[in-house]
């Protein structure tokens, strides 16, 4: 049975962390806070003996921070695919682009800075403005030739890198009424998802024709059914979900919630949706097309009427040999509840009309009060391969506390 | 019913109308007086879910002496919508009186930007075609009605009146017969003229304005050409350069026409506003025509003139409630209502108009000084969005010693973004860069563009901006150069000397409109008859509970491919390419437009030569005398109530009275909230 176990606390800001993430190629992992500043750790494996890699040991140590000079919270970081760039979306309606420079970089004559170990600066390269008020969310496409973000002014951009290495503004798309919460990129096609606080999800694509444009709206629609529990499941997780039974009712929807958070499986066909009621839902790619139709599948209660701030996943094995059943992945969801959730995502056997076949959500295990009493605001898997037998993820909390947490399966 | 994309970016504050920091005292004519008399001193202001604002007494036993207050809708809200709300408050047996609604009208608004920047529902109310049809109405109403209407209006009304929807997708070249713009002003006219229908005094077209605005948009140009690039406005009664003769900001220029951009520059980028033309739009420039001079021909004050405009989008109405635009001696504004196309189409719906009823003289080659003092549908070969670039580049084109070369480049293959680089046709000499820029997104790139050229907004400005080192700068350096070399390769030699010294060269000059191929497709034009039938079949279908309608296309799964384009917002790019055919219709010069085929770098090169000898267009140059002699009567009446005796210095404040204005930036208040998310 798979369990959550601490790893290590990296404490330092001094607000609110807001988000956490881990540079894709490199042993960084950066988070950012209402201190206005971003914080960079790194860290490296101490490899155990035995090849498979259960005991394997991680260190993480602190780099640097960067203080950014953004004048409000800083809501979110995203690193580009290559790990050279960091985006920070802030409060003060700006999103910022930081890389690495030394400061000899560009002064002639100076070949220095090819040298590795010089101590480098992350720097601010540009500034993209045009948000009106509070930028929440930002976000690099699959290639990172795209970043999006996404504000309170209701608004979704999106900017294109140039060859020069400036941005330039492709499209603002207003279709939201109300303040966007999150957005997030298709894990390999130019699909933006974004999440608002009206309720819905709409998904974008470039119209060959014409400009990005959405070609879908979602509107969450399942009532919401009380998480499975693993049947093979130990008693204490058995023991948590029963003890807090009278928490963990999710009364049926009523009014629309406000769409928190979303995540695509790293298979591109599932995109998983977090909502102000703490439920998550699962959307399912219908083609293969583009613009294919996205479909509301499932909907569990996951953070006891608290909103789900938060989702991360990791990649399933995909069919299983000789069954219909097919795994998804597991996903990770954190909230307003102060509780890590780590979920099976699974297609289920083919039903007897041959029509459909279930998704379903299997709760494995929850970490309790893992920020305490505070709000968990976002969570990350580490997608890199560092270690064969176990999966990093980090949290960040309103203590202002950055978490790292292995998920080991014993 | 929406501004342009600019302006709905920049409407934040949806729950205020008008703003709470309206400086206006809201007169509450329906007194409670329990209060006063101190029988029920304890209240509190509930606010049911249609926005219904409740007075409701907070404790719970009764008053004694007077009898509870009753709930009733007061009678100046109407509609079903204020009942339900009524309702609910009696179910739940709670004790409340409906408060009145603050009402301000246009005349007491004072623009002061307290709502004008943060709600649209606002300025549209108060400038709706019921105002107009009040003033039409009113047996008491002793002013002199003037309606004045923007070329591109005509051009949509011509669309719509002569499209039918089972043509519309058939071939565009049967869609302006049987109706010219000429006609339909013509014929609006005698509409309009007739007693039952207000006796209107004139109605124009905006031409002739906008013809006195580009020849002003020239002269500025030149004015700021003197400044030089990039220069911050010289204010001429700085302490130590007294009296310099150079006024206003530098280069580049950008274009004022469009209030869609000009607010938002405002709200969001203060820091440009010294190179936003100060030169009225046409609409500026026609109020100041009939309420200044037209008004004072006929020995009428100001107040004495009722001026209605029609205009391509909502925007509009937020430049006549500019606070320039009044004048607190006669308290009037330049233009009293502002009518989109679609409402003046309601307005002559509801009176019972027939666009295909010939009137006499509506073919004849000139209009009757009877009808009009100003010439009427002048020409301006350019862009359908008032030719504001073009005029410019053949003004330069015309002063320079030696033949010149207009060459065009489409940025991103995009037709609403556009270089035009104007060169000396023997030497290769840049003479001008400037671009025409339409829609909201062109607009973001272009801010960023003259943000970093004119160096008022350094690249990271804001966020370690002081930290941008060296090495920065020295990638982008090799990035550029990268990108370059690239386009060599791509590009016939010739062209590719062009480019790169094109490239160079910062902007002298941009064309800004906020609406995504221009004003033809502003937001209050008429929309796509096809789609008109599908929005009100949908319409009927789709108001959901709370009256809202709802876009049920788009919600359930089995939504078929509505695309919300961005592109083209209000309407499809056929229909927009339709009225621009029809604005351009009858012609004598086609407008020049690029061929946009999607490459960055195709080059369009025309030649210049002809245009130095050939003829001005006799209609421009009667445009030409009549404006002079206008001007002449403005600076002779002004040098009588000035007493300075520098005539050249009172010609000039003269004229820039007519037909200048003023820009202050908007300080935002967002940042007071603070959002926990
Ligand atoms: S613009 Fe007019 S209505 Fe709005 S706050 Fe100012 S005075 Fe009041
Ligand atoms: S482009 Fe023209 S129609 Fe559009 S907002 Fe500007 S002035 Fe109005």
């Amino acid at each position: 049975m798979p369990a959550i176990e601490f790893v290590t606390e990296l404490p330092g800001h001094a607000g609110p962390a807001w988000a956490v993430s881990w540079n894709p190629c490199r042993p960084i992992l950066a988070s950012c806070s209402s201190d206005k500043t971003v914080r960079l750790y790194g860290y490296n494996v101490k490899q155990s003996t035995d090849s498979e890699g259960a005991n394997d040991r991680f260190e993480f140590r602190f780099l640097q921070e960067i203080p950014t000079a953004h004048k409000r919270t800083i809501r979110s970081i995203a690193w580009s695919p290559n790990g050279k760039s960091l985006a920070t979306g802030s409060f003060d309606s700006t999103v910022g682009i930081w890389e690495e420079v030394d400061e000899y970089e560009g002064v002639e004559g100076v070949e220095r800075y090819q040298d590795d170990s010089v101590e480098k600066e992350w720097e601010c390269i540009t500034t993209l403005e045009g948000h009106e008020s509070e930028c929440k969310g930002v976000s690099w496409s699959s290639d990172g030739t795209l970043l999006a973000s996404c504000s309170r002014d209701k608004s979704v951009w999106i900017w294109e890198l140039q060859a020069d290495g400036d941005f330039e503004c492709i499209s603002v798309m207003m279709e939201h009424t109300q303040d966007v919460k999150s957005i997030a990129w298709h894990p390999s096609e130019e699909i933006l998802a974004s999440a608002s606080y009206d309720a819905s999800i709409y998904l974008f694509a470039d119209d060959p024709d014409s400009d990005w444009s959405p070609f879908q709206k979602l509107n969450p629609s399942l009532p919401a059914a009380p998480a499975s529990i693993s049947t093979e499941g130990s008693t204490s997780l058995s023991a948590a979900t029963v003890e807090s039974t009278p928490d963990f009712v999710v009364p049926p929807l009523q009014e629309p919630e406000t769409v928190w958070s979303l995540a695509y499986s790293p298979c591109g066909r599932y995109l998983a949706s977090g909502g102000d009621s703490g439920g998550i839902r699962i959307w399912e790619r219908s083609g293969n097309d583009i613009d294919s139709r996205w479909i509301e599948r499932t909907h569990v209660e996951a953070h006891r009427a608290r909103a789900c701030f938060a989702l991360s996943w990791i990649a399933g094995s995909g069919p299983a040999d000789g069954a219909d059943e097919i795994s998804v992945g597991r996903l990770v969801s954190v909230g307003g509840d102060g509780r890590i959730c780590l979920w099976n995502v699974a297609k289920g056997e083919m039903q007897q009309d041959q029509t459909s076949q279930p998704i379903q959500m299997q709760l494995l295990t929850l970490r309790e009060q893992a920020h305490t009493i505070y709000d968990i605001n976002s969570v990350a898997v580490l997608q890199r391969n560092v270690s064969p037998g176990a999966r990093l993820f980090a949290t960040a909390g309103d203590d202002g506390g950055v978490k790292i947490w292995r998920i080991s399966d014993m | 019913m929406a501004f342009s994309g600019a302006l709905q970016l920049t409407d934040l504050d949806d729950f205020l109308a008008p703003s709470q920091a309206c400086i206006l005292p809201v007169k509450q004519k329906n007194k409670v007086t329990d209060q006063a008399q101190g029988l029920n001193p304890d209240t509190d202001i509930h606010i049911d879910a249609q926005n219904n604002y409740y007075e409701v007494a907070i404790s719970s036993k009764p008053s004694t002496a007077a009898p509870a207050p009753t709930l009733k809708p007061t009678d100046k809200t109407v509609g079903g919508t204020d009942s339900v709300g009524v309702l609910q408050v009696q179910q739940q047996g709670a004790q409340g009186k409906q408060l009145e609604k603050a009402e301000i009208s246009l005349n007491d608004c004072l623009a002061c930007s307290g709502c004008v920047t943060s709600t649209e529902s606002m300025l549209i109310t108060l400038q709706s075609h019921l105002e107009v049809q009040t003033y039409i109405n009113a047996e008491d109403d002793n002013r002199t009605g003037i309606l004045t209407i923007s070329p591109q209006t005509l051009a949509s009304l011509v669309t719509s009146y002569t499209e039918t929807p089972s043509s519309s997708s058939s071939s565009s070249s049967s869609s302006c017969q049987g109706l010219t713009m000429t006609q339909l002003l013509r014929r609006i006219r005698t509409f309009f003229s007739s007693p039952q229908n207000g006796g209107w005094a004139g109605v124009w077209d905006t031409t002739f304005a906008r013809h006195l605005s580009l020849r002003e948009h020239v002269a500025e140009y030149k004015e700021r050409r003197l400044v030089g690039k990039g220069k911050q406005a010289l204010t001429p009664t700085s302490a130590d350069d007294p009296g310099t003769p150079l006024k206003g900001g530098g280069l580049p220029m950008l274009a004022s026409a469009c209030p869609g951009w000009v607010c938002y520059a405002e709200k969001a980028h203060g820091d440009l506003l010294d190179f936003v033309s100060h030169t009225r739009s046409s609409q500026g420039v026609m109020g100041s025509l009939v309420k200044q001079w037209w008004a004072a021909e006929r020995k009428k004050t100001p107040k004495d003139v009722y001026h209605v405009t029609v205009m391509p989008c909502y925007d509009k109405k937020l430049e006549a409630s500019r606070s320039d635009f009044y004048s607190e001696l006669y308290e009037t504004r330049d233009v009293d209502c502002v009518l989109t196309t679609g409402e003046l189409d309601l307005l002559l719906r509801e009176r019972g108009f027939n666009p295909f009823q010939a009137v006499s003289g509506e073919d004849a080659h000139e209009v009757s000084p009877r009808d009009s003092p100003f010439p009427e549908l002048i020409s301006h070969s350019g862009t359908s969005s008032g030719s504001y670039l073009h005029t410019l580049i053949d003004a330069l084109a015309r002063e320079h010693h030696n033949d010149t070369r207009l060459v065009t480049r489409p940025v991103r293959g995009s037709e609403d973004h556009v270089e035009y680089i104007l060169e000396d046709a023997a030497t290769g000499e840049i003479i001008f860069k400037g671009a025409k820029c339409y829609g909201f997104r062109n607009l973001q790139n272009l801010v960023r563009k003259v943000g970093k050229e004119t160096g008022v907004k350094a690249v990271g400005r804001g966020i370690g901006a002081s930290k941008l080192s060296a090495a920065v700068a020295a990638r982008r350096r090799a990035g550029k150069a990268k990108l370059a070399a690239g386009q060599d390769s791509a590009v016939s030699s010739s062209a590719s000397s062009i480019t790169e010294q094109a490239e160079e060269r910062t902007l002298d000059y941009v064309e800004v409109m906020a609406c995504p191929g221009g004003c033809v497709n502003g937001g209050g034009q008429m929309k796509p008859k096809s789609e008109n039938a599908a929005t009100a079949a949908k319409q009927a279908a789709g108001r959901d509970e709370e009256g809202y309608s709802r876009d049920w296309e788009m919600e359930g799964v089995e939504a078929p491919k509505t695309q919300i384009d961005e592109g083209m917002r209000w309407s499809t790019k056929s229909w927009v390419a339709k009225v621009e055919k029809v604005y351009w219709s009858g012609l004598p010069t086609p407008p020049q437009s690029p061929k946009a085929d999607g490459q960055d770098q195709v080059v369009a090169e025309e030649e210049h030569k002809d245009r130095k000898i050939s003829a001005v267009d006799p209609q421009i140059e009667i445009a030409n005398k009549i404006g002079q002699q206008i001007i002449d009567t403005i600076v002779e009446s002004s040098k009588k109530s000035l007493s300075t005796t520098n005539s050249a210095e009172i010609a000039y404040e003269a004229r820039i009275n007519f037909l200048r204005t003023r820009y202050r930036k908007v300080e935002g208040d967002v940042s007071g909230l603070t959002a926990k998310w």
